[in-house]
């Protein structure tokens, strides 16, 4: 809070400068429309769909397919997880000890779990093919217990069937907030369960969290196809059957990621890493491409 | 404090405007881009231009409007709602929205007018499509019908006035309008969104296929099919034949169980003083930019980095500070409602309460009790429901809720 005073400050003296000398610090301004432009794209969407229709998507010019490996480590020493305050429910959520700062784990190897690998491709593997609206596929168990969420970060498939449940005997409300899909905010009652879909993609992670006991917090991104991976507690992680032959593009997101809405942006030109915190491969066809360590510097991360 | 500065920073360029441009003549009203989720986004200039061009196409302007045959709005209400207020001879008026709106909800329904900051609860921002108070299920969007009871009724408990003496066709107008601004806000954020995702070197298509199927029509349908979503209060939802005071005892316990959870809010006496520091979506999106922005300003001053990475990111900083002190209300937390008060925002009626209850409040921390999805089961049963709402109804008639005898006669004394 104290920063937002100093930054306001240093702002509104900006801006007073900028009124007296016209210096040039950045401010955010609405820009104004345009009207022949504006207008122009007003005929093209009169004019309706264009034939054929659909998005075009870039065509593939790979064939095969090949696999993705590598590791994110803390580079210099990692801070040391401070714990939650804890304000309500402490009987129940406090039984077992206090609770964790989740959301940066650095193992002793300094392997950063947690970060999400997932791919933007347009050539997909039939084992990684999206899942049918009605799919009959497991539930994946999303769980709630010591009044923590148990996954902190969760990768699924578009249509998974999601198991909410609650083990505590306290009750939870998870309130989940997908950007394009249907949000969700649903009371779990003690020992009780609900079941739940994400129905669209998502770029980012949405964040889930419970209003009740604000210092619960976990992610979850849906995915079309199956090219993501959440990286363990030793920082791996590893997506199999992607294209191969073809230039593809990864994104790389962690909860504590500096860049846009999390993105994580490493100074790897090499890998044409840009500031959305993406990076792109070339894999060969049957090759397994390991990445090696993945230094992520203190400074890519909030 | 923060309120005078944000406040300074706010006016100064108005007052520098208006010093250049000299009194009497003044730009038309513009539709402004919320410059917060831009910065945060890091959209750049050039497609921010974009975005406000394609809005312009898609929506026209807040003195000339225009919308696509997709999002299913009648120009000619909007035409009346819209633009500066005037009559002509005949007493037709038009400029509606500006005379009886815009002071609170902002010309471009961002919540942000000139009034806002001093009113609480804050005006609606319409742009992200969420409203609180209707009878669809949660995520849905309000029925036209909801949002003219809004406009007849007024919000019970907040600034927001009854405008029960406007006549039939000047509240259809507003409703209209009302849509219509929430539908270009949302497909602004669609925009953004989908600048955010382009790749480097990669350009937003400015085809019918991206930006009308893709972004505007889904959010045009999901007002479309507003009255499908219509929670029922009948049929398999009706009221169970029960003795009121047996569903009372029964929603009494269901409001303190672990199951309901209600009391884990409302407090274990009513008085909504359970958990009071969580959010609504408005101003969580602002307190979590006020965090991400603190915490950049922190790796600023400590951590090590390039040159070139430390000019990006001051000016990533400087960018979002001036949004935020420009473009946001400071946030607030969404205290639950004190229920022995009796004042409900969103009706009194019981089929008012039900839905409350059955969906919870979207956009606000308040959670759905009833099914997720139609036909799924949900937390509690109907049954259940009818008994918390019997609950909530007796509330502010028990004993305690009434203030003391001797109070009542000091405070009629007092006026
Ligand atoms: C996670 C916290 C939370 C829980 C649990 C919760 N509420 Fe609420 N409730 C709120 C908040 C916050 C509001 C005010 C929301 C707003 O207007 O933005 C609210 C508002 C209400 C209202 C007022 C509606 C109106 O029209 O003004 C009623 C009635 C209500 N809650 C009943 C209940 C009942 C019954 C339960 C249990 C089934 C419950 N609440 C559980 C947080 C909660």
């Amino acid at each position: 809070m104290r920063y937002w005073f100093a930054v306001l400050c240093a702002v509104s003296v900006a801006c007073g400068t900028t009124l007296l000398s016209g210096c040039g610090r950045p401010v955010a301004a609405s820009p104004n429309p345009q009207p022949q432009a504006a207008n122009e794209i007003r005929e093209t969407l009169l004019a309706g769909a264009s034939e054929g229709g659909g998005s075009q998507a870039a065509a593939s010019t790979g064939t095969g397919w090949g696999t993705l490996r590598g590791t994110f480590k803390f580079a210099g020493t990692p801070p040391t997880p401070g714990t939650l305050d804890v304000t309500r429910d402490t009987e129940v959520c406090s039984a077992n000890g206090p609770i964790r700062d989740n959301s940066l784990l650095v193992g002793p190897d300094k392997g950063i779990a947690n970060v999400v690998v997932y791919a933007r491709v347009n050539r997909v593997h039939d084992s990684a093919k999206p899942l049918e609206p009605g799919a009959d596929v497991e539930p994946l168990v999303f769980d709630q217990k010591d009044c923590m969420f148990t996954t902190h970060v969760m990768a699924c498939q578009v249509n998974q069937p999601i198991d909410i449940k609650n083990s505590d005997p306290v009750g939870h409300n998870t309130k989940i907030d997908p950007r394009t899909g249907v949000p969700f905010n649903q009371t779990v009652g003690a020992g009780g369960s609900l079941g739940y879909k994400l129905v669209s993609e998502e770029a980012l992670p949405a964040p889930v969290s419970c209003s009740i006991h604000p210092w619960m917090q976990a992610y979850m991104l849906p995915r079309e196809d199956k090219y993501f991976a959440v990286t363990t507690s030793d920082g791996g992680f590893e997506i199999p059957n992607l294209p191969a032959g073809e230039e593809i593009e990864l994104q790389v997101w962690h909860e504590r990621g500096g860049g846009p809405g999390g993105a994580v942006v490493l100074p790897r030109k090499d890998l044409k890493w840009t500031r959305k915190g993406r990076f792109k491969v070339n894999l060969k066809q049957d090759e397994t491409l390991d990445l090696g360590e993945l230094e992520v510097p203190g400074s890519a991360l909030k | 404090m923060r309120t005078i500065l944000s406040g300074c920073v706010r006016f100064t360029p108005c007052l520098a405007l208006v010093l250049l441009v000299g009194c009497g003549q003044s730009d038309p009203p513009q539709f402004t881009l919320d410059m917060v989720a831009i910065a945060e986004k890091q959209i750049p200039a050039n497609q921010q231009q974009k975005v406000a061009n394609i809005l312009e196409a898609m929506f026209g302007t807040p003195d000339d409007p225009f919308v696509l045959p997709e999002t299913g709005l009648d120009l000619a209400k909007l035409q009346m709602a819209a633009g500066p207020v005037k009559s002509d001879q005949f007493g037709h008026e038009t400029g509606l929205y500006r005379r009886h709106c815009a002071h609170c909800h902002g010309t471009t329904g961002d919540g942000l007018g000139p009034t806002a900051m001093i009113l609480n609860p804050y005006p609606r921002d319409y742009r992200q499509g969420k409203f609180k108070f209707k009878s669809t299920e949660r995520p849905a969007k309000p029925t036209d019908y909801d949002l003219e009871t809004v406009l007849r009724q007024g919000v019970q408990g907040t600034a927001m006035p009854s405008f029960a003496l406007l006549p039939d066709a000047q509240i259809d107008a507003l409703v209209e309008y009302v849509k219509y601004l929430s539908m270009r806000g949302q497909t602004e954020i669609g925009l953004t969104d989908a600048m955010a995702d382009l790749s480097e070197g990669e350009e937003l298509p400015l085809t019918h296929d991206t930006l009308v199927a893709e972004i505007l029509a889904p959010v045009a349908e999901s007002w479309q099919e507003a009255p499908d979503k219509i929670i029922p209060t009948d049929g398999d939802n009706a009221k169970p034949d029960m003795p009121k005071a047996e569903s009372i005892a029964a929603g009494e316990k269901l409001f303190y169980s672990a199951k309901a959870n209600c009391a884990k809010c409302h407090g274990w006496s009513a008085l909504g003083d359970g958990q009071t520091n969580d959010y609504d979506d408005w101003s969580k999106a602002i307190h979590e930019a006020e965090e991400s922005l603190a915490s950049d300003v922190n790796t600023l001053n400590e951590a090590e980095m390039s040159a070139e990475e430390r000019e990006a990111l001051a000016r990533h900083v400087a960018l979002l500070s001036s949004a935020l002190a420009t473009d946001a209300l400071p946030p607030r937390h969404a205290i639950p409602r004190n229920l022995r008060q009796g004042v409900y925002r969103g009706g009194r009626a019981p089929y008012d309460i039900y839905r409350r209850i059955y969906a919870g409040i979207n956009g606000a921390p308040m959670p759905a009790v009833g099914p997720p999805f139609p036909g799924a089961p949900g937390t509690l049963t109907s049954d259940e429901i009818w008994n918390l709402v019997d609950y909530v109804l007796s509330l502010p008639y028990e004993p305690i809720s009434q203030p003391p005898r001797d109070q009542r006669a000091v405070s009629r004394a007092q006026l």
